[in-house]
């Protein structure tokens, strides 16, 4: 029952404030009113009663604050007078405000920005059931045990019998899809019937794949992906058991896979069951081509089962002499998702971490600078009987105020910039898709800007009991030598960490240029590519393959503004490597199979190198002497005269692509002979991979004099025509001669040379900006560090002003000042640059880590800005007029 | 403001009490029980009449009385305090320990 009086009676202190108030005064009135009636009664005057009764009763304002504050709603109110003045606080200093404020938004928005891209591409884990427990299976051969290959079909299936681990099978390949539409070239994969069970990936409609499944003849089955399905079938509910043509055959789709599944590379859009048909040459030892995922049981690590799975190696091997496989190499899954991003990535991380800090030390700066210019305020307010508490709580209500402020602006911030980046980010990084502002990120971030700006908000309440309060109040306390030395030592961090900044971005620059200056071995203007796949049904040899495309090309020919077209089975910077081994007539053979030296190779139409603008350094190139049946003809580029022949002319000299036949005799028919072929020209060197790699050595032959044919062949027209009309006519070409042929990957030459750089833009890009972003806010961060102490040393200037000292002397007097920490600071900086050097390294490209340019600028750059940045409150220094501000005091 | 016990006045908690033990009389307003006070402590107490009411807030919030308003004698309204069963069960309680305390304080005095 006292419970509920005593709830009864708190709420309505804190739900009806003034009636309570009311209440007491009555009671207070009534009491006055009372001990004065009693006085009366005794013998006094009425108002020596009235004032005894009051002087009695004692401090009342003192007894109506107690009761007030014991209430809640006291402390709410005191809440809300907190937050209106710190409100009115901030506004009346809007300098102060808005750089605080836009300080850390920039910094908390730029690094939670940076840190989720990090996140959604490294950190978070895979879209399966279980990620920790998938791992990727290599072969691992005798000769090359450092480099993990993929495996060969009878490997997989002793290896899949292990009993540690659930193994599936998966290779990638292009099918040509049609019916219901235009033909598409899409990406698929065969893959084990058990994969996606094996992944943990359950399809969306439909079904996986069933054992039997996996058995030539029943195979014909397909999972399409959640795009596919939404493109081209638009997402039809009754998708299943529809049939749809793949390759030229009938197959029926039995599931569509969950939206986000990128396996085993992004953009798969149907997956089929691996059946190789009796008799296939695929499926043979010597074929290696799959690669592997698994599924570790429950219980066991991952060295148990690369254990049995070596084990089962090394019985292949001894069983099945001159098998290549010779053990394993078992590696979590996650590892190959991310490949070669990693490295960069990390970088950019550290860099913006970097500017977050910067930011954080500017913010801190600025507070300690505005908390010594109240100090007079606050000690006033403790004069006035303001508890310690109190000021101190109104001070972080301040702090708190700002640093949601900063931090709200940051949130923005960070969506803003993860939006407008992600359309320049290279398509090929993984997972792009997930890449959004992730919550923990920016709650971490946050939390540090807000943490910064509580501690250095609060350091002047802190700093009360040091100050004398009279001392306080006159204005006379000046920063002390430790706040100097803070001051100081905040300028100087944040000179460091951009001086490392910015060397970083001058070694990017510089290696971008360099990327830029590399020739790529071709004429990339006025060159449409496309990629065409071949049927093996409609062209199963060379002849036909050769004949087809001889058509195809006549037809691209007679489009208006051709000059000239051609054919390739490999194209520089899109796809098709080839890679043959090489021997030279009249050469000591090589003694074994890893010797043999290897090249890449190319097969190419008539019109190739012209087309393409290689230029030709020796000999010639194919012309119309060279035909089916006519001596064979080969070219080589410069990388593999200068490999293969040490620079000497390699014109005349035969040549055959393949082993020495001893060598491998056991497994040709009776007498064959790799046929020979006359080098009859040098040209320059193609970069194929990627720019900032050099130039493999090469061998060109006629598409109509090989034997093999090539599952891609590349289409290249060079033109005046606009690319969008050339492009459109080269697919009507295509469609005329073959309509079931689509073509894809369609592109102009100089898209692909900018895509090769792409990577590398974007990081120069973002790191640019941050190292931008940290310039800037540690100029501003010293302009304000300068002008507040010129500020409180006015009078000082304004004495020697007026002794007659001369105004440059006190230009440079502060400046000089101004310039100690910087100078500390960038000297901490290079250091710091130069030791972090090592770890770049493999971002760069013909600049060393220690580039003395790129430094240099770097230094340069900040020194500038500091001295720019220190000059304008210098400036004012000196032209102080020294009556007016000793007049003033 | 120097603390309380400098002052030659009580401390909170012993004023809390003592309204408590005026309130077990009859049911009273604030200047009855302050005195009620000084009389029976024959004004060797004397309550600053201004922490009278803070602790009558006290009581009241922490449920050991409870207030309303009533005509006084001479027609006038006037906030009356009760105590309730809490409030008394507290009072019993500090009344043994105090006279616990006492007597053992006397025992040791007179050296028994």
């Amino acid at each position: 029952m006292s419970r509920l009086d005593a709830v009864r009676h708190r709420l309505r202190a804190l739900l009806r404030p003034r009636d309570a108030t009311r209440e007491l005064e009555e009671e207070l009135r009534f009491h006055l009113e009372l001990d004065a009636m009693h006085r009366r009664h005794a013998g006094a005057a009425p108002d020596e009663a009235a004032y005894a009764a009051r002087r009695r009763l004692g401090n009342v304002t003192r007894l109506r604050e107690e009761v007030r504050e014991m209430s809640a709603r006291h402390r709410l109110d005191e809440l809300q007078l907190d937050l209106r003045y710190a409100a009115r606080t901030l506004r009346r200093s809007p300098a102060f405000t808005g750089g605080a404020v836009l300080t850390l938004g920039l910094g908390i928005g730029a690094a939670a920005a940076m840190f989720s891209v990090v996140d959604a591409v490294l950190l978070r884990s895979l879209p399966y059931r279980d990620p920790e427990r998938l791992v990727a299976v290599w072969t691992v051969s005798a000769q090359a045990a450092s480099e993990p290959m993929t495996t060969s079909p009878p490997d997989f299936r002793e290896l899949a019998a292990a009993r540690r681990v659930r193994l599936a099978a998966h290779y990638t390949l292009d099918v040509n899809l049609a019916g219901d539409g235009e033909p598409e070239r899409v990406a698929g994969a065969r893959v084990s019937p058990s994969l996606f069970d094996v992944l943990g990936v359950a399809p969306r409609l439909g079904r996986a794949f069933a054992e039997e499944e996996g058995v030539y003849g029943r195979h014909r089955v397909a999972v399409i992906s959640d795009g596919l399905w939404r493109r081209r079938f638009g997402a039809d509910p009754r998708i299943v058991g529809r049939s749809v043509t793949l390759d030229r055959e009938a197959h029926t789709i039995v599931g569509v896979a969950p939206p986000g599944l990128r396996f085993p590379a992004p953009g798969v859009d149907v997956w089929l069951p691996m059946a190789f048909a009796p008799g296939s040459t695929t499926d043979t030892r010597g074929n290696y081509f799959l690669q592997i995922v698994g599924r570790l049981r429950p219980g066991t690590s991952l060295a148990e089962a690369s254990a049995e799975l070596g084990a089962v190696a090394r019985r292949v091997a001894a069983e099945h002499a001159g098998a290549v496989i010779h053990g394993v190499h078992v590696a979590p899954l996650r590892a190959d998702v991310v490949g070669d991003a990693g490295r960069p990535l990390l970088a950019l991380a550290g860099a913006i971490g970097l500017v977050l800090l910067v930011a954080c030390a500017n913010v801190a700066a600025l507070l300690l600078a505005r908390g010594a210019t109240r100090r007079g305020e606050i000690a006033l307010r403790a004069g006035l009987g303001a508890s310690r508490a109190r000021v101190l709580r109104q001070l972080l209500t301040e702090s708190l105020v700002l640093g949601l402020l900063g931090a709200a602006l940051g949130a923005l911030l960070a969506g803003a910039l993860v939006r407008a980046v992600l359309p320049h980010a290279p398509p090929e990084l993984p997972r792009l898709h997930e890449i959004a502002v992730d919550a923990r990120t920016l709650l971490a971030c946050a939390a540090l800007g807000l943490g910064t700006t509580l501690l250095f908000g609060l350091v002047p309440a802190l700093q009360l009991s040091r100050a004398g309060l009279a001392d306080a109040l006159r204005d006379r306390e000046r920063t002390g030598r430790a706040g100097r030395r803070t001051h100081a030592a905040l300028v100087a961090v944040q000179m460091a960490l951009s001086v490392v900044l910015l060397a970083g971005a001058g070694l990017l620059l510089r290696s971008f240029a360099q990327v830029l200056r590399v020739d790529p071995g071709f004429r990339a203007e006025h060159v449409v590519s496309m990629a065409v796949a071949i049927s093996k049904q409609a062209y199963p040899d060379a002849e036909r393959l050769a004949q087809f495309m001889d058509v195809v090309l006549g037809r691209v020919r007679a489009l208006p503004g051709v000059r000239s077209a051609a054919a390739t089975s490999g194209l520089s910077l899109a796809g098709g490597w080839w890679g043959k081994m090489i021997s030279i007539e009249g050469r000591p053979a090589a003694a074994a199979m890893d010797q043999v030296p290897s090249v890449g190779y190319r097969v190419v139409s008539r019109d190739y190198f012209a087309t393409l603008g290689v230029t030709l350094r020796r000999g010639r190139t194919f012309g119309a002497e060279d035909r089916r049946g006519t001596h064979g003809v080969a070219v080589v580029n410069e990388a593999a005269a200068r490999r293969l022949w040490g620079g000497a002319s390699p014109l005349g000299q035969t040549i055959w692509l393949g082993p020495p036949e001893a060598l491998v005799a056991a497994h040709l028919p009776g007498g064959y002979r790799f046929p020979r072929l006359e080098v009859v020209g040098v040209v320059a060197d193609e970069r194929f991979a990627a720019l900032d790699q050099p130039p493999q050595a090469e061998v060109y032959q006629l598409m109509d004099q090989v034997a093999e044919d090539a599952s891609v062949m590349y289409l290249v027209a060079r033109g005046d025509a606009d690319p969008g009309a050339l492009a459109t006519g080269m697919r009507a070409a295509l469609r005329a001669v073959d309509p079931l042929q689509p073509a894809a990957d369609v592109a102009t030459m100089t898209e692909r040379v900018a895509r090769a750089t792409s990577d590398r833009r974007f990081t120069l890009l973002l790191l640019g900006g941050f190292a931008a972003l940290a310039v800037l806010l540690a100029a501003v961060g010293l302009y304000g560090v300068i002008a507040f102490a010129v500020a409180e040393r006015r009078r000082e200037f304004a004495v020697r002003l007026a002794l007659g000292a001369p105004a440059g002397g006190v230009l440079r007097m502060v400046v000089g000042r101004a310039m100690r920490p910087v100078l500390a600071g960038v000297v901490a900086g290079l250091l710091g640059a130069l030791l972090l050097a090592g770890a770049v390294r493999s971002m760069l490209f013909g600049v060393s880590p220690t580039d003395p340019v790129a430094f240099g600028t770097a230094v340069a750059v900040l020194l500038a800005t500091a001295l720019v940045a220190s000059l304008v409150p210098a400036w004012r220094a000196a032209r102080i007029e020294p009556a007016a501000v000793l007049r003033g005091e | 403001m120097p603390p309380a016990r400098d002052r030659g006045d009580l401390v909170p908690g012993t004023l809390e009490l003592l309204i408590l033990q005026s309130l077990t009389v009859q049911p009273m307003h604030g200047y009855a029980i302050a005195q009620h006070i000084e009389r029976l402590s024959d004004a060797v107490f004397t309550v600053e009449q201004g922490s009278l009411y803070p602790a009558l807030e006290r009581l009241l919030r922490k449920g050991w009385v409870t207030a309303a308003w009533r005509e006084t004698p001479t027609k006038r309204r006037a906030r009356y305090y009760t105590l309730t069963a809490e409030g008394r069960a507290q009072l019993g309680e500090e009344l043994s320990r105090y006279e616990r305390v006492t007597m053992a304080i006397a025992r040791v005095l007179r050296g028994a």
